[in-house]
């Protein structure tokens, strides 16, 4: 369908394809089987700009909206979504920055991430703080004019591999989620390191590890926003970042929908190509209506965003429910339609299958998005 | 370091197909594309701005709609563009199409460096580039795979042989032909791209660059086309039967003769 | 340019379809050319009306054409070796010189090429020039082309023939434009047209989908790079007699702008994939770097050559100078055996003039298949060592 796109965003949506069909894909089953980082993908995307794209045009990037992340993130998720939470990632790590961090941060760690020279990561999950963030018990303490943390954050994407970490901590324990904090780590700051690499079921060119704070200690400046403002600045943060996972969603999606019908044209049985199959058709023709609809949902979502920044939580998350569960539907159809090959390592859907599966875990569970679409629907009714 | 990269508009092989009924190029749905040759070549110009300094003029002759290769070339980190484009051109065989990029290159002015890919993939002849070396009465080295070291002045290149390779060092200017082992060309930024929608071409006609008639075109080229037809068919495949054990025995005796 | 007469032009569509270049559209009735013409003149040949053609710029013919005799072949010589080429350019050589009634001559130039010459006598040459001198050690594109065209400019061959190798198709391209002579890249036919000695040399051109038979009527030499494996040798008979030049260059024809610093030739697994007999070539379909180590066991065992396509080059499995296709080498073996190659038409065309083709793929779809003599349709891992071993029974009985 033709979305009518600005010729800015086509332009985005061309360089993404060619580094999803000429780096990406001739190269995602390799670094899937070797749980291999993507780093020279990275670059090449650093070098066509598109680490600029989220990153505002007075630090040095494209000052793109929600709606050109989207696009960006969707033909990257064709090839691996693997390589595209690589990419994402670095964007999510560095929103917080974007918005609420203070002048001085903003100089300092925007141009070198728009310019993809610098990777960033984002960290905020704990052991006893997944969807339940009030949960979180690494500390930062004020001592003089250094920031002291300790704790330890649990699958963080880029984790080893980015060099700037925003990281959450409790600095008032006593106040619940308004105690929270947000700063910024680098890489080699004194009593950082980061964990081993964890084996995953997919996405595993992407890297994620524990990040680990002994005693870490950073300059005072490196807090994010005023202290306790650290749940507002994550809930914002993910906010805007949520439709881009949808878009990874929408990409594996199409890649399935083309990898199947492709297949289900050449494969012959009973004399005749199994498209030509209405049992075939009809699983082709669901996949197909599904990713559409789910296309035209996080598009419009993201058109919703850039207009109306203030009022994204629910449409973010109805995007992001909506194009990941049928990222993990289209991809077990795929495999479907494919049938035996299509569970053998060789042909690419059984990747998918296995990738698409996190989409409706991270950045904030399928059903923890649904509490807050009940949540906002409440609010909205109560208003009438 | 002033750079002039050569770079021609070619029809996508993986679309060109002779239809053997009318003998005719099919042309639906034929792109064109950047000589595929012209992009190491583009690539490695590129590289050499940024590390050295300088300028990247793309040059370029075909027919109008030859700038799109042009613009191509501008969001890959080209500077500036030209189009040799001209009617009287048609029916160029090498000889007269170097004649007339020398004569082009003599009106852009100074150059340190002119790159070419080794041949481009519809004519495959790989005599352009050092014909037009002749013609601006510089050296050449052809096929090179990389460049090891690169001043000013100077160029340590390998050169790809069949065999192997040699070694050379040339002093500037000098043209040189490339191959597809010295680099992966970059994919277009972004910035590159707005530039590119942005950017205007110098059009150069036979008039402008100065071209004697009798060396352009048709009249300027030794070389005639005098019939085109489609490659002799292949004969059928013969059919292997039984196992796959049962084929492989079957096949190792029609190739016996080879073994 | 092409001109169309629109008072005679009917429309009737002869012109567009005798285009191969897909340069003229009948639009309203009338043909109209547009900027894919190449001038061909194959419309203007087929226009019932004559409402068709070609103006321009006279083509100057040389006054002296008939003054230029004698059939030549460059005979390439590097590091101690005679490129096989050589001899089957001197094969074909001998046949055009026979028709033509005239000498036929090789260049030998080089530095110690010993008794060279003498071998090039044996495979046909009536005489040889033998440039032999250290300073002609390296292959220089200047050093080499200033000889070569100092020879053609005192004795004036009609036709000269080259190895369509690194380096014939990197200088003689220069030695024609300096002469200002035609030049023909990759030919894989010639012969000479009776009546005005014209040399027709046929080559493909859009990697191999057509080809193209080109003539150089109005200027002498007609010049023309040749395949290797293409042309015929003939077999060396020591009784043959001929004549060695020595040929002192002019110290001014050697001196270089460019220095070969060092050459590096490769070892001998490394040979040239354009010159073997056989060749195994394996694709994607190997899957990774260890698979195509089967690629080159197979090879091992029937003495071949190890071959590429593109993406296993990309992907580093073995090095350029093995790709085959479009943006690698052009091959032409009595043999090719493709293993895990998909086929596509950038690949084809780098491989679809040799003799017998085999495809062993597990797509049976797999449009290497279209090419192919032979096909086998399976696994990879179980069809290539089975075939080792029938090789080698066959071999042994």
């Amino acid at each position: 369908m033709d979305y009518f796109l600005s010729e800015e965003q086509s332009m985005i949506v061309e360089i993404a394809k060619q580094i999803t069909d000429e780096r990406i894909i001739p190269q995602r089953a390799e670094l899937d089987r070797k749980d291999e980082f993507p780093r020279d993908i990275l670059n090449s995307m650093a070098q066509a700009d598109l680490f600029g794209v989220p990153i505002p045009e007075e630090y040095g990037g494209f000052g793109g909206g929600c709606l050109d992340i989207v696009l960006a993130l969707e033909q990257l998720g064709r090839g691996c979504i693997g390589v595209g939470t690589a990419f994402a990632a670095s964007a999510l790590g560095v929103y917080p920055i974007i918005i609420s961090g203070s002048e001085e941060l903003k100089e300092k760690y925007l141009p070198p991430v728009a310019a993809g020279k610098k990777f960033a990561a984002f960290g905020l999950t704990e052991a006893n703080a997944g969807s339940d963030a009030s949960g979180i018990q690494t500390t930062a303490v004020l001592d003089g004019e250094e920031w002291v943390l300790n704790g330890t954050k649990q699958w963080i994407t880029n984790g080893g591999e980015a060099q700037i970490y925003t990281v959450v901590a409790i600095t008032d324990r006593k106040k619940g989620p308004r105690g929270a904090s947000m700063f910024v780590v680098e890489e080699g700051d004194a009593g950082f390191s980061c964990g081993p690499k964890e084996k995953k079921m997919g996405i595993r060119a992407s890297s994620t590890t524990e990040l680990i704070f002994k005693d870490c200690r950073i300059p005072k400046d490196r807090i994010i926003g005023r202290a306790g403002t650290g749940f507002v600045t994550v809930m914002k943060t993910l906010d805007s970042s949520r439709p881009g996972i949808a878009a990874l969603g929408l990409g594996i999606g199409q890649a399935c929908l083309d990898e199947s019908t492709t297949y289900a044209k050449q494969r012959v049985q009973f004399g005749k190509p199994i498209i030509s199959f209405q049992a075939v058709q009809h699983i082709l023709a669901d996949m197909a209506i599904q990713l559409e609809a789910s296309r035209a949902l996080v598009y419009s979502a993201a058109k919703h965003i850039d207009a109306h920044p203030k009022d994204m939580s629910k449409v973010s998350s109805m995007c992001k429910v909506m194009a990941t569960d049928m990222a993990m539907k289209v991809s077990i159809d795929a495999v479907q339609v494919m049938g035996g090959y299509g569970y053998m390592r060789e042909y690419p859907v059984e990747k998918m299958m296995r990738d698409a599966k996190i989409l409706q875990i991270y950045e904030g569970t399928n059903q923890v998005q649904r509490n807050v679409i009940g949540q906002e629907l409440n609010k909205e009714y109560s208003r009438r | 370091m002033k750079i002039i990269v050569c770079v021609k508009q070619v029809p996508d092989a993986k679309d060109v197909r002779l239809d053997p009924k009318t003998n005719t190029l099919a042309r639906e749905g034929v792109q064109s594309i950047m000589n595929p040759y012209d992009q190491y070549a583009l690539e490695e110009a590129v590289l050499l701005k940024e590390q050295l300094g300088g300028e990247v003029t793309v040059l370029s002759m075909g027919p109008p709609q030859a700038v799109d290769v042009l613009r191509q070339a501008i969001s890959l980190g080209a500077d500036h563009g030209v189009l040799v484009s001209d009617r009287a051109f048609a029916g160029a065989d090498t000889w007269a199409t170097s004649y007339t990029l020398a004569k082009a290159i003599h009106k852009i002015g100074d150059f340190d460096l002119i790159l070419c890919g080794k041949q481009a993939i519809d004519g495959d002849t790989a005599q352009v580039g050092p014909g037009l070396a002749i013609q601006l009465d510089i050296p050449f080295v052809t096929c090179i795979q990389k460049v090891r070291e690169a001043s000013e002045s100077e160029l340590v290149l390998e050169r790809m042989m069949d065999d192997g390779y040699d070694v050379v060092a040339v002093s500037l200017p000098v043209l040189l032909t490339v191959v597809k082992d010295l680099n992966i060309p970059r994919i277009p930024s972004l910035k590159g791209k707005m530039k590119a929608k942005k950017a205007e071409f110098k059009i150069l006609s036979a008039e402008d660059i100065g071209a004697d008639s009798a060396c352009i075109g048709l009249a300027g080229s030794p070389t005639q086309v005098v019939s085109v037809f489609p490659p002799p068919p292949r004969g059928e495949r013969a059919v292997l039967t039984g196992t796959v054990e049962e084929q492989i025995e079957q096949l190792v005796e029609k190739i016996a003769v080879y073994l | 340019m092409l001109i169309v007469d629109s008072e005679l032009c009917i429309g009737c569509g002869v012109c567009e379809e005798s285009c191969a270049f897909g340069a003229i559209e009948v639009i309203d009735g009338c043909a109209v050319v547009g900027d894919a013409c190449t001038l061909c003149g194959a419309c203007v040949e087929n226009c019932e009306v004559e409402a068709l053609q070609i103006e321009g710029a006279e083509k100057s013919v040389q006054a002296d054409l008939d003054s230029w005799r004698g059939v030549w072949v460059y005979c390439e010589f590097r590091a101690g070796t005679l490129a096989p080429v050589s001899l089957e350019l001197l094969g074909a050589g001998r046949k055009l010189a026979d028709a033509r009634g005239v000498h036929l001559s090789a260049v030998l130039i080089g530095a110690g090429t010993g008794d060279t010459a003498q071998r090039l006598i044996g495979h046909g040459a009536d005489i040889v020039y033998q440039v032999d001198d250290p300073a002609l050690a390296y292959f220089t594109d200047e050093a080499y082309g200033a000889v070569l065209i100092d020879l053609i400019k005192k004795h004036k061959p009609e036709i000269v023939l080259a190895g369509a190798t690194a380096i014939g198709r990197s200088f003689i391209p220069g030695v024609a434009n300096s002469l200002g002579a035609g030049l023909t890249a990759d030919c894989t036919h010639l012969d000479i047209r009776l009546d005005d000695g014209a040399l027709l040399q046929t080559r493909p051109a859009f990697g191999g989908n057509i080809m193209a038979t080109i003539v150089c009527l109005s200027s002498r030499p007609q010049m023309s790079t040749v395949r290797p494996k293409v042309m015929q040798a003939m077999e060396f008979d020591a009784a043959r007699q001929g004549k060695i030049v020595n040929v002192t260059p002019d110290p001014v024809l050697l001196q270089t702008k460019v220095r070969v610093l060092e050459s590096v030739v490769f070892e001998q697994d490394d040979v040239n994939i354009q010159e073997s007999d056989i060749l195994v070539a394996g694709g994607r379909g190997m899957d990774n770097a260890k698979g195509f180590e089967l690629i080159r066991e197979l090879a091992d065992s029937i003495d071949a050559a190890v071959a590429a396509s593109r993406a296993v080059v990309d992907a580093g499995w073995i090095g350029y100078p093995h790709q085959v296709g479009q943006t690698g080498k052009t091959v032409a073996p009595k043999l090719y055996i493709a293993c895990g190659i998909s086929g596509a038409i950038q690949h084809v065309a780098g491989m679809q003039s040799s003799e017998t083709i085999v495809a062993i793929n597990r797509d049976e779809n797999a449009p290497i298949f279209d090419v192919a003599d032979f096909g086998i349709v399976g696994d990879m891992y179980k069809i290539i060592p089975m075939l080792i071993s029938k090789i080698e029974g066959h071999r042994k009985s």
